[in-house]
């Protein structure tokens, strides 16, 4: 098992996912706007690496076109088989300049990409665009207790060490040396 | 020292909220449903032969095997079925024996007619039972011992087995391997009959009687009757001749025009007309004894009306001719055929009357009126079953357990109704909380007033008020009566008014649609009275109801099935179909400037929409990874309300809770690697909040889930073969909070307005929740979970879970499963004083949480829960082959008088108080007066 691991590994490393923004139609001219529908373009090509998850930008185009800032856009990718679209919605307003926009890449146990998010945020001091990589967390497992173990008499084992010979009698030393002492004094 | 021992009882008290004794079986009720019962598997009969009554014995479409108690209608036994069961349900019992044999499927149980035990059960090997019969006599004797039993099989291994009635122990079998349909089995004393249908090639059957050896179950003789012009269908055939003294097989052509018979055992079919032109259904009515008279009565219904004739069987010379015919009776209804001795009698029964004739003339022998009821009304009997006490030779009386076409099963005893069970309530599959008109008119005119400036608001109320003032009179009308009604005890009666005027908000309708399409409101309150009940078939008759859906709106119900386009609307107070003119519009809430999104799941993949747009355009999708199918998922209630947004800790700080109205919980399951995945999502954007995985899962089994407020659970079984450390039924409660850290709004702060589509102008990610999680082990898999529902959300919440192992429904109260309880060590004092007790890894369902204690609710297929007027208590139903309803309050009856107050004796102290203080007054008075002269 390890060993395959470790043959795949120079493959598992840099995978390349590309992000599309597709524009939703606006709400009022929904029938007119689904023949002049704009097909999705890229946004962002990402490259990863699942075992260290990190996940580097290779590429961002900002989108283009002037849309209102209510405008709802959908940021998403297309599943590598099917062709599916997948993905979320966000709004025309997060690609404005003042923010940092966050591109979240949901990544299966299997290394394979199943989601995108995205998020905009007040800008800091950092890049404008950022990546994160997120596996699938485990979930909570109960919290067994220790077993209880008893030794071959059937008593628990205490683990405490054995005490000293000084350890144990030390005050009848301390008691004799005192004694001694004390005694000594008649001469 | 009496209030601290007060107090310190009260103390004991708070974390095991129970159900008290004196309240149950008052606040709670269960109508222990069988289904519809079936003709030719509904019979009397003792339990044991020395038994002096009988019980009523029947198997439902559902395959429910119950015994009910004829006098009273109470369920003595009843043995529900697997899920997995599938096929005809059988039920059969021989004369003077102590059990009954059911098939279902391919098992085949005794069971102990008295208490409903398993005396043995054997299995078909995989093929399904066609056809169960008693061997009553064997060689012209009959059996002191348990009798045999003959199960014909088809499916697989095709033919006639007996098996021994007290083992089960297979004695001999016939294999079939012509590839005939097999039909049914029937015995005479002398020889068993095997009945198949031999399809032609023009599309008709033949029937085709093989005869085999009781003994050695050796093929003795086969014949076949030329009946392929008549029989098209299982339906042509009108009887076989079960165990009957006169082995009979009938059967008619498509158009109910010819009448033929044939004795078992000789080739001979004897042919009779239909004496009315147009006759919708042919019934044959036979005596099931073996020693009984060989007469049997054939019913003719019409569409306005039912006749009958009666035959006689000449055994000796094998034939067959008409006794006398009774004349066709206006009013649709049903004949019964009972036995007493040898002697066999026919009962007819009809929304008017019960008459009894012999099966020797037709001389009317009894006659009773039978009383209508408002259960009843506007239906009429399908089928029953009858028993006549006979006394001098002549019937005295005659009780009969009738179906109606509404679905209410009803015992006629001598023309009185005794009881009914409404068993079409079984079998629900959507329920909804109805909302009375009249509530939501005041709630919406309040809602005008919120909208409006101050002034326009005051008139708007001023304006209400006068208009309030023409109830006044019958108010102040009502004063005495409901005071009085308040001191004493009254009796819990149910209507719409009563409903309307409920002070607690206990009585709620629930309005139920069953799976055939049936439509009941009941009144929780008052142990689940059906107030109204419809047939859906009347607003949409073409429709095949598959599994019809219930949703409420103000005032009435939406009902959508895939059998019909659109949908049907129902008044919730009355039950009438409303025109879609007389509903009131209802957008869905969005206010301006806003757009809502709505969500599905479509082939498999969570879709959300935007708004109610015609144009399926998706705004965002939520497919799972690659192998996992999504089983299911839940959103956060429309209606949540949450009183505190934070949990205060033991140190006066505050976690702050994550409180997003859009939360959807998403259960995947991959077959191929056994995981099972939860997936938190946002339903507005459509952004994944958190991921939980677990792997080694039993797929197999339910993965319930629910979520409420900043919390949610779900239950998962862990395969028992795996090499997991802990196996078994896991339960994993999650909370979401703003931050990790006390006193910290994370990213957002105190901004009162958020969006997950729009920018943040706060640094870090906000839209992200902090989650914390516990598993637990639990003792029973869980079928299914909820959560209580209260009017502000102060009181605190319960989980609802349904454990399908015990029959039973269980509140969790929420500070059990406290995802932050300490683990691996004792709680600090401040987390004591949150009430954060220790981790435990194992919850057991404590029996004082057990909501149906002593009621074994059966086939619960959801639980919902609903406000009730109080703060303290939430009500809950749940339905599904049973309805059982009860209300919690977990947090305990805080805002309302116990039973035990006695408002009589607090009314007596004040009076007595008052008349004490009229007499001290003035010796207090003249006591000051003389104090003010002595100095």
């Amino acid at each position: 098992m390890l060993l395959s691991k470790l043959l795949l590994l120079p493959f598992a490393v840099a995978s390349t996912v590309t992000v599309y923004v597709h524009s939703l139609p606006a709400s009022h001219d929904t029938k007119s706007a689904a023949a002049t529908l704009p097909s999705p373009t890229p946004i962002a090509q990402i490259e990863y690496d699942v075992d260290t998850s990190i996940g580097t930008l290779t590429s961002y185009t900002p989108p283009i076109g002037s849309y209102s800032s209510e405008h709802l856009l959908r940021i998403g990718l297309t599943h590598p088989k099917s062709g599916h679209w997948r993905g979320v919605v966000t709004s025309a307003a997060s690609f404005a300049e003042q923010y940092k926009k966050k591109f979240v890449i949901h990544v299966d146990d299997k290394g394979e990409v199943y989601h995108v998010g995205f998020s905009a945020s007040a800008k800091d001091a950092g890049d404008e665009v950022e990546v994160e990589i997120v596996k699938k967390t485990m979930g909570a497992k109960p919290q067994l207790n220790k077993p209880v173990v008893l030794n071959a008499q059937g008593k628990l084992d205490t683990d405490e060490p054995q005490k000293t010979f000084l350890q144990k009698y030390w005050w009848a030393i301390a008691l004799f040396v005192v004694f001694q002492l004390a005694a000594g004094g008649k001469e | 020292m009496r209030l601290n021992a007060a107090v310190a009882l009260a103390a004991c008290l708070v974390p095991a909220a129970a159900i008290f004794e004196d309240d149950a079986y008052h606040i709670d009720f269960h109508h222990a449903l069988l289904g519809l019962p079936k003709h030719d598997a509904t019979f009397f009969q003792k339990p044991y032969p020395a038994s002096k009554a009988s019980l009523l014995f029947t198997i439902s479409e559902n395959s429910t095997i119950g015994v009910v108690n004829p006098r009273d209608g109470a369920l003595v036994w009843r043995q529900a079925p697997s899920p997995y069961a599938s096929g005809n349900g059988l039920l059969r019992s021989g004369e003077d024996q102590d059990t009954v044999i059911s098939a279902i499927g391919d098992r085949i149980t005794a069971w102990s007619s008295s208490d409903g035990r398993v005396v043995w059960e054997a299995t078909a090997d995989g093929a399904i039972v066609q056809d169960l019969e008693i061997l009553e006599q064997e060689d012209g004797i009959t059996n002191v011992d348990a009798k045999d039993a003959i199960v014909l099989v088809g499916d697989g291994s095709q033919g006639v087995r007996r098996l021994d009635g007290k083992t089960g122990r297979v004695k001999w079998s016939y294999q079939d391997a012509s590839g005939d349909v097999p039909f049914q089995v029937s015995s005479s004393p002398t020889t068993i009959y095997y009945i198949s249908l031999h399809n032609t090639l023009l599309g008709g059957s033949k029937l085709k009687v093989t005869s085999l050896s009781p003994i050695t179950g050796k093929k003795i003789d086969q014949y076949t009757l030329n009946s392929d012009s008549e029989i098209q269908d299982h339906e042509h055939i009108l009887f076989a001749g079960a165990n009957t003294a006169a082995p009979l097989l009938a059967w008619t052509d498509k158009a109910n025009k010819v009448l033929k018979f044939n004795i078992i055992g000789t080739k001979a079919i004897s042919t009779f007309n239909v004496p009315q032109s147009v006759v919708e259904k042919i019934v044959l009515h036979a005596p099931g004894r073996v020693n009984s008279l060989p007469h049997f009565l054939v019913e003719y219904r019409t569409a306005t009306g039912l006749s009958a004739e009666v035959y006689h069987v000449d055994l000796k010379k094998n034939t067959i001719s008409k006794a006398y015919s009774l004349p066709e009776t206006t009013g649709k209804g049903t004949f019964t055929v009972s036995t007493s001795d040898a002697n066999v009698y026919f009962t007819k029964i009809t929304t008017e009357e019960t008459t009894i004739v012999s099966s020797v003339s037709h001389g009317i022998l009894g006659r009773w009126n039978v009383k209508g009821s408002p259960n009843l009304a506007g239906a009429y009997p399908v089928h029953g079953v009858s028993e006549v006490v006979v006394k001098t030779g002549k019937p005295s009386a005659v009780r009969s357990a009738v179906l109606f076409s509404n679905g209410q099963w009803a015992l006629i005893r001598n023309g009185e109704l005794a009881w009914t069970r409404p068993e079409f309530l079984a079998g629900a599959v959507s329920a909804a909380w109805a909302e009375l008109p009249e509530e939501e008119t005041l709630a919406h005119e309040l809602e005008v007033e919120g909208h409006q400036n101050v002034v326009s608001a005051y008139f708007h109320r001023v304006q209400r008020h006068i208009r309030d003032l023409e109830h006044f009179p019958a108010w102040i009308q009502n004063i005495p009566k409901r005071v009085l009604g308040n001191l004493v005890s009254k009796p819990e009666e149910s209507t719409i008014d009563e409903i309307q005027h409920d002070t607690f908000g206990f009585h709620k309708l629930v309005i139920v649609a069953t799976q055939g399409g049936q439509l009941a409101a009941l009144d929780v309150g008052s142990r689940g009275k059906v107030v109204w009940s419809i047939d859906l078939h009347q607003f949409a008759p073409e429709a095949v109801f598959q599994s019809p859906s219930v949703k409420a709106f103000r005032g009435y119900v939406e009902i959508k099935d895939s059998a019909f386009k659109g949908s049907l609307y129902v008044n919730s107070t009355t039950g009438g179909l409303l025109a879609s003119k007389d509903i009131p519009v209802q957008p869905p809430v969005a206010s301006e400037g806003q757009s809502l999104i709505s969500f599905d799941l479509v082939d498999g993949i969570l879709t959300g929409f935007l708004g109610a747009q015609s144009i399926p355009e998706a705004v965002w999708t939520f497919d799972p990874p690659a192998g996992e199918r999504i089983i299911g998922y839940t959103a956060r209630p429309v209606k949540d309300p949450v009183a505190s947004i934070g949990t205060v800790l033991g140190d006066r700080r505050v976690l702050y809770k994550y409180l997003n109205p859009n939360l959807v919980l998403v259960t995947t399951v991959f077959d191929a690697a056994r995981t099972a995945s939860i997936y938190l999502l946002d339903s507005a954007s459509g952004q994944i909040l958190h991921t939980f995985s677990h792997n080694d899962v039993d797929i197999s089994r339910p993965i319930p889930s629910t979520i409420s407020e900043n919390w949610f659970s779900y239950s998962l079984t862990i395969d028992s073969t795996s090499a997991a450390t802990s196996r078994g039924y896991h339960l994993v409660v999650a909370e979401l909070f703003e931050s990790a850290i006390p006193d910290d709004r994370g990213p957002l702060g105190a901004a009162s307005n958020a969006s997950t589509l729009q920018p943040s102008a706060a640094f870090g990610d906000a839209a992200k929740p902090h989650v914390i999680s516990q598993s637990y082990h639990i003792p029973q898999e869980i079928s299914h979970m909820t959560v209580t529902q209260t009017r502000q959300g102060i009181t605190s919440r319960e989980l609802i879970v349904t454990l399908a192992a015990t029959n039973s429904i269980v509140g969790v109260p929420r500070n059990v499963i406290d995802p932050r309880r300490p683990i691996g060590r004792d709680p600090t004092p401040s987390e004591a004083a949150e009430g954060l007790t220790r981790y435990m890894p194992i919850i057991p369902f404590d029996p004082k949480w057990h909501l149906s204690h002593r009621y074994d609710v059966v086939g619960v297929k959801e639980v919902i829960t609903s406000e009730s007027g109080l703060e303290s208590t939430s009500l809950v139903f749940a339905y599904g082959l049973d309805m059982f309803g009860t209300r919690v309050a977990p947090s305990f009856a805080f805002d309302v008088l116990g039973k035990g107050f006695n408002k009589v004796q607090m009314l007596l102290t004040v009076v007595a108080l008052f008349v004490g203080v009229l007499f001290v007054a003035p010796l207090v008075k003249r006591k000051q007066i003389n104090t003010l002269w002595t100095i």
